[in-house]
C-alpha cells in the first residue's frame, strides 16, 4: 500500500477537494481515508463525491445503500455540520476496486461519525456501495462541500 | 470560508511540494456544485422516504400476523427482527 498524495484544508476552509492526475497502476486499487467536517449551518452536510475519468468530467453511478439504487452524475454522503460539537469529524474510507479497468468499476464508502451535540449523542454510521457506470480509467476523485480547516484526505494506491 | 468559495486540487503528475494548489471557483463550477447538492438532497429526501415506506409495510404485515394469533416473537420469526 503506497500514500501517493496527502491534502490539508487551511485556513478559510475549501468548497471543494480533489486529487487529479492520479497515476495509473494494473490491477490496482485506490484507498481514500478523509477526516472530515462542514461549516454549514446545520447538523449535518451532505457532500457530493464525483470520480473522473480520462474522457469525463463524471461518470455515471449507482448506489445500492438500504437497497435504494440511484444513479446521476456523482453521489453523496453525510458528514457533521457546525450544530455538532467542534471536535466531530467524519472518519471516512473509499475504495475503488481496479481503478485502471475499462470495465465497470465498483467502490465501497464506510463514513462514520458521532453525532454530539452538547457532549451528547449518538454514533451514526452510513455504508455506501456504488458501481461506476464507467470503462474509463479513474483518473481523478473531487468532494464538494463547505470543508472546515483542518479537514485531511490521504489517498493511497494498493495493489 | 472565504467569500469566493475555493478548491483544494492536489495534482499527483508534479513533484512533491509542488502539488497542492488554492483555486477560486469558476462561476461553472460553482453552478455545478449547487446541482448536484439540489440532486443529492433531493435523492436523499426519496431515500428516507422508501427506507419510511418499508417500515410501515413490514409493521402493517406483523401487525396483521398478531391479529392472525402469531405471538410477536412468532410473527418476528417470520419476517426478520
Amino acid at each position: 500500500m503506497n500514500l501517493i498524495g496527502t491534502l490539508e484544508v487551511g485556513a478559510g476552509g475549501a468548497a471543494d477537494i480533489e486529487f487529479i492526475n492520479i497515476p495509473q497502476v494494473a490491477d490496482g486499487n485506490l484507498l481514500l481515508l478523509m477526516s472530515l467536517r462542514s461549516d454549514e449551518g446545520n447538523t449535518r452536510e451532505i457532500i457530493t463525491q464525483r470520480v473522473g475519468g480520462a474522457a469525463a468530467n463524471g461518470n455515471y453511478l449507482a448506489r445500492t445503500d438500504s437497497g435504494a439504487i440511484s444513479g446521476g452524475n456523482g453521489t453523496s454522503y453525510i458528514i457533521p455540520a457546525s450544530q455538532i460539537d467542534n471536535d466531530i469529524f467524519a472518519l471516512t474510507k473509499f475504495l475503488i476496486f481496479d481503478y485502471t479497468s475499462t470495465n465497470n468499476k465498483l467502490a465501497q464508502i464506510e463514513n462514520v461519525y458521532v453525532e454530539k451535540v452538547n457532549n451528547n449523542g449518538d454514533s451514526k454510521m452510513y455504508l455506501q456501495n456504488e458501481r461506476f457506470y464507467s470503462t474509463s480509467a479513474v483518473t481523478s476523485v473531487k468532494f464538494s462541500g463547505d470543508f472546515v480547516e483542518n479537514c485531511t484526505a490521504s489517498l493511497y494506491i494498493i495493489s | 470560508m472565504s467569500e469566493t468559495p475555493v478548491k483544494v486540487v492536489v495534482d499527483l503528475s508534479k513533484p512533491k511540494g509542488q502539488r497542492e494548489s488554492i483555486i477560486e471557483l469558476t462561476q461553472a463550477e460553482i453552478d455545478e456544485r449547487e446541482v448536484m447538492a439540489t440532486e443529492a438532497e433531493a435523492q436523499r429526501l426519496v431515500d428516507e422516504q422508501a427506507k419510511a415506506d418499508a417500515e410501515a409495510t413490514r409493521q402493517s404485515g406483523l401487525d396483521k400476523l398478531i391479529a392472525l394469533g402469531l405471538t410477536e416473537a412468532e410473527a418476528l420469526a417470520l419476517v426478520g427482527a
